[in-house]
């Protein structure tokens, strides 16, 4: 989606926020968040949670959040992307109530 | 509570409201009218260059605005300084906003309180405590700014260029006709000392040579005292006594004078405003006269604040002939009321002769209309105040109850603001362009950067990036296109 699509006017900071699942310690993966060219062409800023850090325990869903800093030379047409990253995993990951808001 | 306190919570009112007209003016984008005529495209030199179209005259010369100088000069002015000045306090691109919520702002500021002084005139009793605060919290209500009824009665635009051409041609022309109207309320011939004739002569040709609006006024306003002038000799004749005497009540030599020269003046600023090329449409005069009776049914039903304002103004005309006890104030009111009506009356007739806009396909909008809404909220104001003075008992309870709960409709209407009209858009794709380093800039299509359309050919947007750089919300100019 474009960040003009989000929003009518520029902001500064989002917040991602889900619930992940992690069986075992072996499971890993990311709550990865993109900008994209307009024409998707190429990445302009990228971040993410890596659910190995943000996930203590294991067998039960436990809430995941982190604040993340856009780029002051954002613009109303760059794409987003929010997405689950787990190839190098070797056990199931799942997320529930994937969230993105915007917080200024 | 004492009269003291409630006034002050009418200052209050009207301090807050300012306030809201100026948060809400802050929200809104750029019209695409603005550089054109600021920086100016080369489309409207000329007009600059020949302020007072000789060059129709003499070589029957078409381009854009031929009578409109002062409004094209007002406008580079302001929009060359202005947001320059507040740079030293605010970003470029925060300037912008600023400039134009001020001037937006502080025009309707000066019509209500022109308004409030006209009526404060108009009315022969005499003055008592907190009038001017009480008469402003009548008006203020009427007032919607962008949101609300707007689009029926907003008195300054949503487009700040319209503003200049309409609501703030107007508070000239208000500041003009000021000694007129006061010599005619007071009965007595008008007289000037030598520089004010000077100051109000100058100010005539600016009148004169400002947009649409004003010359339509004048002329409707001269016929008005033109046949009333009439009107009187007929009666000095029928009574036996001397008939065609040019000077008769306020009207002094001085006075015809003064009124001559405007008429001369606008009548000129008419004839040269024939050949402003943006005049252009195929509609014969008759087909425009076909379209009034529609237009005015459209405008008029298509928000509920006039209907309710005018059921108003009929009700107060009720209480003033039925209720209120004959009084030389109260003729004063009925008369007032009855010129008004006159004077939209006439407007509305005339209208067809101004012409056609494709934008305004009823003849009648908001800026066209803005002669019968200040005509319209005079008669509210001067009315209601003088029936909240006059009024006793319940009925009196009862008459503040209604204007309070219609007063709190209207305000709470002009709450609410159709989102899609904020600047948020446009901010951050200038931000965009201030941002860029390439020569040409690639934006999103979700609004309008100064313009009416989104641009889609960057060639088109040589003016705009023009006057960004002008304005410093780019290092240089940066050339732009939307997809």
């Amino acid at each position: 989606m474009t960040l003009g699509k989000m929003s009518d006017g520029k902001f500064k900071k989002v917040r991602m926020e889900a619930w992940a699942f992690m069986p075992t310690e072996r499971a890993t993966g990311t709550l990865g968040l993109q900008l994209m060219a307009p024409d998707n062409s190429k990445q302009v800023f990228s971040d993410e949670i890596k659910l190995r850090d943000a996930v203590k325990s294991y067998g039960k869903w436990v809430f995941i959040s982190k604040d993340v800093t856009l780029p002051t030379d954002i613009n109303a047409a760059q794409q987003l992307r929010l997405f689950l990253w787990r190839a190098d995993a070797s056990d199931t990951v799942m997320l529930d109530d994937v969230k993105l808001s915007i917080l200024e | 509570m004492s009269k003291r306190y409630w006034i002050w919570l009418l200052v209050l009112f009207a301090v807050s409201d300012l306030a809201f007209t100026f948060w809400r003016n802050y929200q809104l984008p750029l019209d695409g009218d603005l550089v054109a005529i600021v920086l100016p495209a080369s489309w409207y030199t000329q007009v600059i260059h020949d302020p007072f179209g000789w060059t129709v005259l003499t070589n029957n010369a078409v381009y854009g605005g031929t009578n409109r100088f002062f409004a094209h000069a007002e406008m580079g002015v302001y929009w060359k300084t202005v947001p320059r000045l507040l740079q030293h306090l605010i970003d470029p691109i925060s300037s912008l906003y600023t400039a134009s919520a001020l001037f937006n702002t502080l025009t309707q500021a000066a019509l209500i309180f022109l308004l409030v002084k006209y009526i404060q005139a108009g009315s022969s009793k005499p003055r008592e405590y907190g009038d001017f605060w009480i008469v402003t919290a009548l008006l203020i209500p009427l007032c919607q700014t962008a949101g609300g009824f707007y689009e029926q009665v907003g008195i300054t635009d949503r487009a700040i260029t319209y503003t200049f051409f309409y609501g703030f041609a107007v508070v000239l022309l208000l500041v003009l006709l000021w000694p007129f109207y006061l010599a005619a309320c007071r009965q007595k011939p008008l007289r000037l000392s030598w520089l004010r004739v000077i100051l109000l002569v100058g100010l005539m040709v600016v009148v004169a040579f400002n947009g649409p609006i004003d010359t339509a006024i004048v002329a409707v306003l001269l016929l008005c005292i033109i046949g009333h002038w009439a009107w009187q000799q007929a009666q000095g004749w029928r009574q036996g006594g001397a008939w065609l005497t040019l000077n008769n009540g306020w009207l002094s030599r001085q006075a015809v004078l003064l009124l001559g020269i405007l008429a001369s003046l606008c009548v000129y600023s008419l004839y040269i405003g024939r050949n402003n090329i943006e005049n252009s449409h195929t509609f014969t005069l008759a087909q425009l006269y076909q379209l009034l009776p529609i237009g005015v049914v459209r405008y008029f039903l298509y928000q509920p604040e006039l209907p309710i304002l005018w059921l108003i103004l009929l009700g107060n005309y009720a209480l003033l002939r039925w209720v209120v006890a004959p009084s030389p104030a109260r003729q004063q009111v009925l008369l007032a009321m009855g010129w008004a009506g006159l004077f939209i009356a006439a407007y509305v007739l005339l209208l067809p002769l101004g012409g056609y806009r494709s934008y305004r396909p009823n003849l009648l909008r908001n800026d066209t209309a803005l002669p019968i809404l200040l005509g319209s909220f005079f008669a509210y104001g001067l009315s209601t105040y003088f029936l909240l003075r006059q009024l006793k008992g319940r009925l009196w309870g009862s008459y503040l109850l209604l204007i309070c709960l219609v007063g709190c409709f209207f305000s709470s209407a002009d709450l609410i603001l159709n989102t899609t009209q904020t600047n948020n858009c446009e901010r951050w794709s200038l931000d965009q362009l201030g941002r860029a380093k390439e020569p040409v800039v690639a934006l999103s299509p979700y609004c309008t950067v100064l313009t009416w359309t989104p641009i889609t050919d960057y060639t088109q947007s040589d003016i705009n990036a023009q006057m960004l750089f002008y304005w410093g919300v780019t290092t240089e100019k940066k050339l732009y296109y939307q997809k």
